[in-house]
């Protein structure tokens, strides 16, 4: 039995579509069968809220009178500095970016209160941004300076275009030395003293589409309450990991460049946060709708949390000496159950990824879909799948 | 009846070099436990402590410290975490060494138990959101 993705817009046009979100279908399969839930649904919503470092937005301001060519001269957005090397009052900010008189880690561990993850919430919560730009003047932009206020309403374009999302599987991030490490990953205390994991699980997007059979470059997505689209695969993709006999990555794996109108978004899925001494961040909201397009489908979003699996990580050693260690894997099972055995050690699990915006994501992309607001897609490209030959590449020191 | 009153104790430069807390439990028949102090010479001090005993007995006991000019602050209201900012995603529920802060097995949002937090600070500094405040 085979589904086309025309069929299934044509039943969601009618009102007749079966969506339900990914926590839903895996009861689903549970109680019925894969062969079952294939005919009886025909679309799975995941969803997945977490700090997702490897996002930005680009603006477009409009021209002022007389011009300014922002482009090639300095620009700080409430303070914090957005990349000019574009065309003339076109900006990139990224969600990392800090203030250049933010002390960083100067008193360690650093506060990072402010920077480009909050301008950007900033922006989406309707907020007025100071905008301070130089440039260096020529014929056809005489301006050389420009000091105002802006909101979003105010400009052209503003869009959030994220080079890497959405992380299919990541790690689970311990601390074996003695001291508080500050991370990405979370504050981690000394000797085992916690673990910290990020992935909604059963709700993400790419652990419950392993092998990218139905998302793909073009897919329509949910992007922090608007819509928008995968544009490419994310960097740091990486599909050719290790994978269960399901064909779930054992490994942090395929991730997603995604990009939408920042001006239909919510301050609700989209938040500006930060970790002490690591610095700024955006947590971002994705949801994925999955077409169940045959009984393969049905297969992977019946994968229960004990049959999917993720890597232990010590952030005190192999993870800045880039050393690939790991010191064991423990399912998302476990994971969720608040607490994982690491040797003989019974050590808490806290987590950077909320299930709980995860599964109102899922739930809210349902609805749209119910409503026809939102129709599914057909990829335009597949993305690299594991046959690509894939080999993620660390960057050497040479001297030459 | 017994009573346990978790106070925050700020302790005015004069008193610092004294022994308050242990003249206390002499003077009165309580039982206490510090969780958390910061005391240091020719500063002001603070200090978190459960007291435990029985209630006019405890009561006695803190309106000495008042007298002393100890500034006394029940510790509940000093906790908020701010359920506006919160994005439940539990980063502070792997940090809390008394588990005070727990999933809602039904709605999965994270919840906040005051009676067992003990103030140690690490969910305000880890909380990626600042959703957690601790005012002294």
């Amino acid at each position: 039995m085979k589904k086309t993705i025309e069929e299934i817009n044509e039943k969601i046009k009618k009102g007749q579509a079966v969506i339900v979100t990914a926590e839903e279908m895996l009861e689903i399969v549970r109680k019925k069968g894969e062969t079952k839930a294939a005919k009886e649904v025909d679309v799975v919503t995941t969803g997945t809220f977490g700090p997702m470092c490897s996002s930005s937005v680009y603006l477009n301001f409009g021209h002022p009178a007389p011009r300014i060519k922002i482009g090639g001269g300095t620009c700080f957005l409430n303070g914090v500095p957005a990349y000019t090397g574009l065309a003339a009052v076109d900006v990139y900010l990224g969600a990392t970016a800090i203030p250049p008189n933010d002390p960083g880690n100067r008193y360690y561990p650093g506060e990072f209160s402010y920077g480009g993850g909050y301008v950007i919430e900033e922006l989406v919560n309707g907020r007025s941004v100071l905008l301070e730009a130089t440039s260096y003047g020529t014929d056809c932009y005489p301006r050389k300076e420009i000091r105002t206020y802006f909101t979003l309403k105010d400009i052209n374009e503003a869009v959030l275009f994220n080079p890497r999302n959405c992380y299919q599987n990541y790690n689970v991030a311990v601390n074996t030395s003695d001291r508080m490490l500050y991370t990405y990953m979370g504050i981690l205390k000394p000797n085992l003293g916690n673990a910290n994991f990020c992935s909604a699980g059963i709700l993400s997007p790419l652990l419950r589409d392993p092998e990218y059979y139905t998302i793909g470059i073009g897919t329509r997505i949910f992007l922090c309450g608007g819509i928008g689209y995968v544009v490419w695969h994310g960097t740091q993709h990486n599909p050719c990991v290790e994978r269960t006999q399901d064909g779930i990555p054992r490994r942090p794996a395929g991730t997603l460049a995604v990009i939408g109108d920042l001006k239909q978004m919510s301050g609700e899925f989209l938040r500006g946060a930060s970790f002490v001494g690591y610095g700024v961040t955006l947590v971002v909201g994705i949801g994925i709708p999955i077409p169940v397009i045959d009984e393969q489908v049905a297969h992977w979003c019946g994968v229960p949390p004990e049959k999917m699996f993720a890597p232990v990580v010590d952030y005190s050693q192999s993870y800045p000496e880039r050393k690939p260690d790991v010191i064991c894997e423990v399912s998302y099972a476990e994971l969720f159950s608040g607490s994982i055995k690491i040797g003989r050690q019974q050590v808490p699990v806290g987590s950077l990824s909320s299930y709980f915006m995860a599964r109102k994501i899922a739930q809210v992309l349902k609805t749209w879909i119910l409503s026809g607001k939102f129709t599914i897609t057909n990829p335009v490209a597949k993305l690299p799948g594991k046959e690509s030959g894939i080999k993620i590449k660390g960057l050497e020191i040479k001297e030459k | 009846m017994k009573i346990s009153e978790r106070v925050v104790l700020k302790f005015p430069k004069e008193l610092v070099d004294k022994p308050t807390i242990s003249t206390l439990v002499r003077k009165y028949d309580i039982e206490f436990n510090i969780l958390q102090a910061q005391v240091l010479p020719q500063k002001e001090g603070v200090m978190v402590v459960i007291f435990t005993g029985e209630e006019d007995i405890v009561k006695q006991a803190l309106k000495d410290l008042k007298n002393q000019n100890v500034v006394l602050q029940r510790l509940k209201q000093d906790i908020t975490k701010d359920e506006k900012i919160c994005t439940h995603c539990g980063v502070c529920i792997g940090l809390c060494p008394t588990n005070a802060f727990y999933y809602d097995k039904e709605t999965k949002k994270v919840a906040f138990d005051y009676e067992k937090c003990i103030t140690c600070m690490l969910c305000v500094k880890g909380c990626m959101v600042r959703a957690i405040k601790i005012k002294f």
